[in-house]
């Protein structure tokens, strides 16, 4: 029979978290935290496979092997994801084997939903042992049950998005990301994985906590919860009329990870495409969606390779606090009259931020705005003791706060930098890969059009504003252990 | 419509009412086609048909004539350096197909088809200049063997050789690495410039062994088809980023036995 992943949030209640299989998750994960670790099925071994910063590894082990920024992000986390779940279920009571799934978190459903599942949050299990799905490295308020911001956890998007990968440079790399080869950092997130993948791993961890880098994200328990939800979205894509790609090189390209004996085992794409038939399992909730219409009216601009046509002249440091800079931009003037000429809509429009670069993950989760009214991103007051405060930085546009409430038509995107570490040369060869600049590439022909309808857009400038979401809750933790600014190269318009 | 677009200057405004050029929608037209006109040259120059660069003689594998002593030129002559010219350009243009699509994707539309022709010029111009180098050294390995052919073969060998390599993969990625382009002016050039110099710098050690073995191929009666030949392997190396390098192997083992058995 066809094992169910169920929603965490319906097992249990909030005063009774412990629900059979969240009890099983539990005391799976305390069994693979107490054996060595050397042992392929330990809970340091498992997660060392996604990514570590530990330098001594036993003979062969496949550690740092998570692939992010590439399309092989959502294969790759399936494969694993399925022998975690084998690995997991393995070391329970054989009496409980049968009936046991990985729970997957589903953030995107409003509330309660969008809170860390209550027994994530309690530090002790009925028994009044430690909780071990409890971890005090998160951001603080995630842990006390504040929920996500809605902005966090959307997959409109994402969803909305009609092709896998793309190759064109400078447009969307569509919802799975780029054709790469064997990419643990690749060159730019697709959809899915820019929202809501990086920014829940980001909003989750805050400031240094485990969640925030990928080389530590695999060692806090919601992890496997969080990637359950977004294979469960992919599922989602996938139902709704998705194409998988269908060539040798992404179907064909063989992983090693560790099976629930231990043993190496190399897993294909090919081998997850179908879970029900090659994985034997399903989601609990697979809501079908509206499809693709969003994007369908535009498709036609798309055949051509987008051109750039306006860019910043200097790179911008992002603190907490955010950034902002200014592009100048000249519009191709035939592609807008010879698709009017033509009764086609106006081309599409995308913004890339590259040449991303930073040593540590700020904890925040910024928004991307395009031409934020001055209003809404003027310096606030500054933050004594924060050595990264407005007050401090001219450039900065917000102080202690998120981005105001009337800023949502201006919001191109997310930006988490999530993977940022890896940018980092030293960073980098620790864990023995190659450091490369972040990219992050926004469709944002929706926004400028209704900035141009509300007489917000003039070709000529545009202002690109990035703001935290949330308000800083972590005023403490941040004095104390301040990041350096991420230093963003450049934020490059494209037409087409 | 202007191929290379707007050529005659870099300033920092765009011009009004213009379309781009064919260049910055498609522009890794220019490699293939720079590549094209420079096979096409090196055929019709072969000796015994237009004998552009020299006596035209046939040349034998026993006599290593034609850079050390007259062939298609001395390479220390203005002939020999055209000759190693066109065959750089003709070899190598393919490689820079990755360079130049960076090149003209980020740059602002309006100045990507110079920043293309720029970027091709600075990648030929650095490989010229290493052609020449390995010129010296390809006349050299043939005279002091005294046969073009073996000389061509164990190179070829050398080639089969390095494509074991199991990290090659990895290292034929590193190849295409972008680097931050600055939007407009003459920053803009140079920095363009030095994208492609720091391009064909990355290709060296990809590239230097089959240029080595085409030159020395260069000697030979057919010597044209032995370079046609390493130039698709090595090309072929980089476009499947290093995952056939084992059959690649295998072909620049074939192509070693053949000169070296019919040679």
């Amino acid at each position: 029979m066809t094992r169910l992943r169920l929603n965490i949030w319906n097992l249990g209640t909030p005063q009774d978290p412990w629900h059979p299989i969240t009890l099983g998750y539990a005391l799976g994960v305390r069994a693979m935290q107490q054996l060595p670790v050397a042992d392929p099925r330990s809970w340091t071994y498992q997660s060392a496979i996604h990514g570590t910063y530990l330098t001594s590894k036993p003979s062969g082990a496949p550690w740092n092997q998570c692939q992010h920024a590439t399309w092989y992000f959502l294969p790759w986390h399936r494969m694993f994801l399925f022998q975690f779940e084998s690995i997991l279920r393995s070391l329970l009571p054989a009496e409980d084997q049968g009936s046991w799934s990985l729970p997957f978190w589903d953030y995107s459903s409003g509330s309660p939903g969008n809170a860390l599942p209550p027994a994530f949050r309690v530090d002790t299990l009925p028994d009044s042992t430690p909780n071990p799905l409890f971890v005090p490295q998160r951001r603080k308020s995630v842990n006390d049950g504040v929920a996500l911001p809605d902005v966090v956890t959307g997959t409109q998007q994402a969803l909305a998005e009609r092709q896998f990968t793309s190759a064109a440079q400078g447009a969307s790399v569509g919802f799975g990301g780029p054709q790469t080869g064997f990419a643990h950092q690749g060159p730019a997130f697709g959809q899915l994985e820019a929202q809501p993948h990086g920014p829940v791993h980001v909003q989750v961890g805050g400031n240094g906590g485990l969640m925030t880098d990928p080389n530590t994200a695999a060692s806090d328990p919601i992890f496997w919860l969080h990637h359950a939800n977004i294979d469960r979205l992919w599922e989602i894509w996938t139902i709704g009329g998705g194409a998988n790609p269908a060539g040798k090189a992404w179907l064909d390209n063989a992983f090693p990870l560790r099976d629930a004996t231990g043993a190496a085992v190399r897993m294909k794409p090919r081998d997850v495409l179908d879970t029900v038939r090659h994985l034997d399992y399903t989601y609990e909730s697979l809501p079908v969606r509206a499809g693709f219409a969003a994007k369908e009216a535009r498709v036609v601009p798309e055949q051509n390779q987008p051109l750039l046509i306006g860019t910043n002249d200097r790179p911008v440091e992002v603190g907490r606090h955010g950034a902002s800079t200014t592009l100048a931009v000249t519009p191709v003037p035939d592609v807008a009259q010879g698709l009017a000429a033509r009764s086609l809509a106006a081309p599409r429009m995308y913004l890339n931020v590259t040449d991303i670069e930073g040593s540590r993950n700020p904890g925040v989760v910024f928004g991307v705005y395009l031409n934020l009214p001055d209003s809404a991103a003027s310096p606030a007051t500054p933050t004594p003791g924060d050595p990264q405060s407005p007050a401090d930085d001219p450039d900065s546009p917000a102080a202690d706060g998120a981005a105001p409430p009337d800023s949502a038509d201006h919001l191109a995107g997310l930006i988490s930098f999530f993977g940022i570490e890896d940018t980092d040369p030293a960073t980098a060869a620790a864990t023995r890969k190659e450091p490369h600049g972040m990219r992050y590439r926004f469709d944002v022909t929706d926004i400028v059009d209704r900035l141009r309808s509300a007489g917000h857009w003039q070709d000529g400038t545009v202002r690109v504003t990035l703001l935290p979401l949330a308000p800083d809750d972590e005023p403490e933790r941040l004095a104390a252990d301040m990041p350096a600014p991420v230093r963003v190269g450049t934020f490059n318009l494209y037409q087409g | 419509m202007s191929l290379l677009g707007r050529v005659g200057a870099a300033g920092p405004t765009a011009p009004r009412e213009r379309r781009p050029s064919v260049l910055a929608r498609r522009p890794g037209r220019l490699p293939i086609v720079v590549s094209a006109i420079g096979w096409a040259v090196l055929v019709v120059a072969q000796p015994g048909l237009l004998e552009p660069w020299g006596s035209g003689q046939a040349v034998s594998d026993q006599t290593v004539s034609v850079h050390a002593g007259g062939g298609h030129g001395s390479l220390f002559t203005l002939a020999g350096i055209a000759h190693a010219t066109v065959m750089t350009v003709a070899m190598m243009a393919p490689f820079a197909l990755s360079g130049v699509r960076t090149a003209a994707f980020t740059s602002l539309w309006w100045r990507a088809g110079r920043a293309t022709a720029i970027f091709l010029a600075a990648f030929l111009l650095t490989w010229t200049l290493i052609a020449l180098c390995l010129d010296a050294a390809a006349t050299a390995w043939t005279t002091w063997l005294g046969s073009a052919s073996t000389g061509t073969a164990m190179l070829l060998g050398v080639c089969a050789l390095a494509q074991l390599d199991p990290t090659r993969p990895a290292k034929v990625k590193r190849c295409d690495r972008g680097m931050r382009l600055r939007p407009t002016g003459s920053e803009a050039d140079v920095d363009c410039a030095r994208f492609g110099v720091l391009t064909a710098g990355r290709d060296v050690r990809f590239c230097a062994l089959p240029m080595l073995a085409m030159l020395a191929a260069d000697q030979l009666r057919a010597g044209l088809l032995v370079m046609a030949a390493v130039s698709a392997l090595a090309l072929a190396d980089r476009i499947t980023a290093g995952r056939r390098r084992l059959l690649i192997a295998a072909a620049y083992a074939a192509l070693a036995v053949a000169l070296a058995w019919w040679g």
